[in-house]
């Protein structure tokens, strides 16, 4: 008899032959299609089929640029704020409002793994007797890289602002400097977008070191640092002599950074091959079950051809598991 | 006895405070590194006592193994140091007053599976109280501990390069970092002197860069970090910009005020060139003299140094504003530097003025007329407006900010006295403002409806407004006609109480490209009721005026020459990786 062989037992080794136009050998092939299909529907519909972001651990590497940029307002009396800055073109716009900080700082790097964890900055301010200040601002610059996936290079900035109704002598914080994202990163190569001065040192004209306009430029980035310190702690009561001091710690988070990513082409196949997988194993055994039922049962007009050597106990034993 | 040397803290004595996450990661590197290196060396016993002596290259002495002989806390010489368990110049008396070890355990690298450890601890029970010292075997529980290390520099800090004269800049690249700067400013003028310029070399202006003065530059007052006004902010050439800031004053000294005297604005000529000798004396061009109520009149002769003096109570002819115009030539020379002021009178009370600085670059032998938007209107710019006479193209007010303008709500809020404040409409901004009226019995019907007609409408309300920002007055189809509407109740008094203009737009021309058009204009005048009220008594009415823009162009929609088939298409995203 002509024919194609359509299924064969796994166990019994019985085959079974049919024409190709037979109504045997269409199930068999929408059998097929709906055993390698659905599963792809299935995964895709149930989400998350193709793996568009995903997140991992790293600890930046962090270093101050030794940039900063320091604006203290002195309460009572008109025009009363003393700015310096580590810009000269900063510090000539001040003119008679230019009051030289003692500034000292520290890197530290805690766990001796070649990154910097955190940031000692002290800030000094001499103060005449009738000055009395009441507010900060502080910028300070800090390069920043993350290395993991792609080469992310960056210069960002911390931004400190306080304001008191009563005059201080001491503004003491101590936060983290946490990386915040609108856009994902790119899962290789070098990315320096952002890798240009926050605060434009070279200019001579004073729009460019207005605090608003630095601001508003710097979050017009998709990527960028913010301090954040929920608690900063403000001391009052001061000697007419005593400086006015900015005593700050920036962690450059030890607890490590999350951040999504564009993962690649070979990660996005890997998981979508797993989910795919292992759907279509649940497809592969139910259909086997149907085709073993729908051959054996003769559901489908087919030959069976019995193999030349049966070994009767076997065959009896598993027949009975069919 | 003398402290250990300085190289102690290299042995992990306060290996308590190593982190314990890093055990296992530093246990797995310590076997990378062992077994491609080492596996014929004998295996060192954990807790060697000789070692370092493979380090080949220093001579720095060798770091201090023995648990029982290192002691941290040890910091003074020939001293008992309090609290510290393990400093050999403590007595048994000393031990007594102690009250805790700081030091409590000294041992070498956690990781170990077994190793010596000093305990230190104070026996409080016996009376005196005493050191309890022992050296103990400390024994890892964790599965990965390290039985033995055959490559004992993994555990140790690797001895540092060595700078030289060759190798040093390599090092700084590697190692060195940002710095705190400490060079001077690059515009500063002292370097100039340094390098004299060149005979043969020609020099222009650059757009930005700040224009000269012969001693430093043109003065733009501007606002750094605060409101107060910095001097030493530079005009940069070619860049239109307005500057306002404020000022400290005091009546008493204001004729020693520099910024307050028209000649600190005037006194220093502008360089034609950078670096050149070629000066352009910097002219006055008008003086407008500003009461102290507001009201603004111009002098005749404007070739009068009117310097601030003291007049009573009030400070006059203080400089309010200044407004620079620099004619420069297509090579990039100024040619021609006038400044028009605004004078002012300053009263006792007041201890800060606000001044207002204006410079605008103008090249020679052209007049150029602002547009709105080349064709259709940009945002943010003011909608052109005017009046058609009989017969004629569209007239127009010379300043494009006042041509269609809403009320501006002033600090007094009357409305009465609020007449010329107004603000420009700006396209795609919509706006509202207002003023309070107080009706007294004795207000009469008439005036007060023509008075508040003025408030709203200001002293010249437009007929025309511009359909598109570039609409030329000779093409009076270009312009959209005012249409005028009045809500009002019947009866015998009615006055004005609010204005409301509506621009309707629309977006004309390509998808890619859409252009503003002002398709129509409605301003609608709501009138109320004056009630006639008893004598004695008043009543306050808000009167307010708004601008809405509505756009009513239809969306942008995708639309078919003919009717699309149906199509059965995957998500876009299905073979996403592969698109």
């Amino acid at each position: 008899m002509a024919g194609v062989e359509l299924f064969s037992h796994p166990a019994l080794y019985t085959r079974y032959r049919a024409g190709f136009c037979s109504a045997a050998a269409l199930a068999l092939l929408i059998i097929t299609v709906l055993t390698y299909v659905p599963p792809l529907l299935v995964a895709y519909r149930s989400h998350g089929f193709w793996l568009k972001q995903s997140a991992f651990l790293e600890q930046p590497t962090v270093r101050f640029r030794y940039e900063a940029l320091f604006v203290a307002t002195i309460g009572s009396g008109p025009g009363s704020f003393l700015a310096w800055s580590t810009f000269p073109a900063f510090n000539r716009l001040q003119e008679d409002r230019l009051r030289v900080p003692l500034l000292s700082t520290r890197e530290e790097d805690k766990n001796h793994d070649g990154k910097m964890d955190q940031l000692h900055f002290k800030l000094e301010l001499p103060l005449q007797p009738t000055e009395h200040v009441v507010g900060v601002q502080l910028i300070l610059l800090f390069s920043y890289q993350l290395y993991r996936m792609s080469t992310f290079v960056m210069q960002s900035m911390a931004f400190l602002q306080f304001f008191s109704p009563v005059p201080g002598s001491q503004l003491y914080v101590n936060g983290d400097l946490k990386l915040n994202q609108r856009q994902l990163l790119n899962h290789c190569g070098l990315d320096t977008r952002y890798n240009v001065s926050v605060v434009n040192g070279t200019s001579p004209f004073a729009s460019d070191y207005d605090l608003a306009n630095i601001i508003g430029a710097y979050w017009d980035r998709n990527v960028t640092t913010v301090f954040s310190d929920p608690s900063p702690v403000w001391m009052t009561g001061r000697a007419p002599d005593m400086p006015f001091i900015v005593n700050a710690t920036i962690h450059y988070p030890v607890e490590v950074i999350l951040y999504p990513y564009q993962p690649g082409f070979w990660e996005i196949i890997k998981f979508a091959w797993i989910q795919y997988v292992s759907i279509l194993l649940i497809f592969l055994w139910v259909f086997d079950r149907i085709k073993m039922f729908l051959f054996q049962n003769q559901v489908l007009t087919t030959i069976p051809v019995s193999p030349v050597l049966p070994v009767s106990p076997v065959l009896s034993y598993k027949q009975h598991q069919s | 006895m003398p402290a250990r040397p300085s190289n102690a803290p290299l042995l992990r004595a306060a290996a308590m405070a190593a982190p314990p996450g890093l055990g296992v990661f530093f246990l797995i590197l310590i076997l990378l590194l062992l077994l491609p290196l080492r596996a014929e060396e004998p295996a060192a016993e954990p807790a060697d006592t000789r070692d370092a002596a493979q380090a080949p290259v220093r001579s720095a002495p060798a770091p201090v193994t023995d648990v029982a002989r290192l002691c941290v806390c040890d910091l003074l010489v020939a001293q008992c140091d309090t609290n510290c368990c393990c400093d050999p110049d403590c007595s048994a008396e000393d031990f007594s007053l102690f009250t805790a070890c700081s030091v409590p355990l000294v041992m070498g690298d956690s990781q170990l599976c077994s190793q010596k450890a000093a305990v230190y601890s104070l026996d409080v029970e016996a009376n005196p109280p005493e050191r309890i010292f022992k050296i103990i075997d400390q024994v890892n529980p964790s599965i990965f501990c390290i039985h033995a290390t055959n490559y004992k520099q993994a555990l140790y800090l690797k001895t540092p390069e060595i700078p030289t004269a060759e190798n040093f800049d390599q090092l700084l690249d590697k190692f060195g970092g940002a710095t705190f700067s400490v060079e001077p400013d690059s515009w500063n003028l002292d370097t100039d002197a340094q390098n004299p310029p060149e005979e043969n070399e020609t020099y222009r202006y650059e757009y930005g860069v700040p224009v000269q003065t012969e001693d430093a530059f043109l003065r733009l007052p501007s606002p750094v970090v605060s409101s107060w006004c910095s001097d030493a902010n530079p005009a940069g050439f070619l860049v239109n910009q307005a500057t306002k800031c404020i000022r400290s004053v005091s009546v008493g000294k204001c004729d020693s005020i520099q910024a307050l005297s028209m000649l600190f604005y005037i006194n220093s000529s502008i360089l034609a060139v950078p670096k050149s000798s070629q000066m352009v004396n910097i002219t006055v061009q008008s003086i407008v003299v500003q009461s102290l109520n507001g009201m603004r009149t111009l002098l005749s002769s404007s070739d009068v140094l009117r310097l601030p003096m003291v007049l009573g109570e009030l400070c006059i002819n203080a400089v309010l504003g200044v407004n620079y115009h620099i004619t420069h030539t297509d090579t990039g020379e100024i040619i021609e530097a006038a400044a028009a002021f605004v004078l002012g009178a300053i009263s006792k009370e007041e201890l800060s003025i606000e001044q207002s600085f204006e410079i605008s670059f103008t090249q020679e032998n052209t007049q150029p007329v602002p547009l709105s938007g080349n064709p259709g209107y940009v945002v943010g710019l003011p909608v052109r407006a005017g009046f058609q006479p009989q017969g004629s193209g569209i007239i127009q007010s010379s300043n494009k900010h006042s041509q269609l303008t809403i009320l501006h709500s002033t600090s007094t809020q009357d409305c009465l006295a609020a007449q010329g404040a107004r603000a420009p409409v700006l396209f795609g901004y919509n706006m509202i403002s207002g003023c309070k009226l107080r009706i007294t019995a004795a207000m009469k019907c008439q005036p007060l409806a023509q008075t508040l007609l003025d408030v709203l409408k200001g002293q010249s309300f437009p007929e025309y407004v511009a359909s598109f920002g570039n609409s030329q007055a000779q093409d009076v189809l270009d312009w959209v006609p005012i249409t005028q509407l009045h809500i009002s109740e019947q009866s015998s008094c009615q006055i004005p109480v609010a204005l409301g203009i509506e621009v309707k737009w629309t977006k004309y021309g390509s998808l890619v490209n859409p252009q503003a058009r002002i398709v129509n204009v409605t301003a609608t005048i709501t009138t109320t009721t004056l009630k006639q009220l008893p004598s004695g008594r008043e009543r306050i009415i808000p009167i307010t005026s708004s601008v809405v823009f509505t756009d009513i162009s239809s969306p942008a929609e995708p639309s078919y020459k003919a009717w699309p088939t149906i199509n059965i298409k995957l998500p876009f995203d299905f073979f996403y990786p592969f698109v």
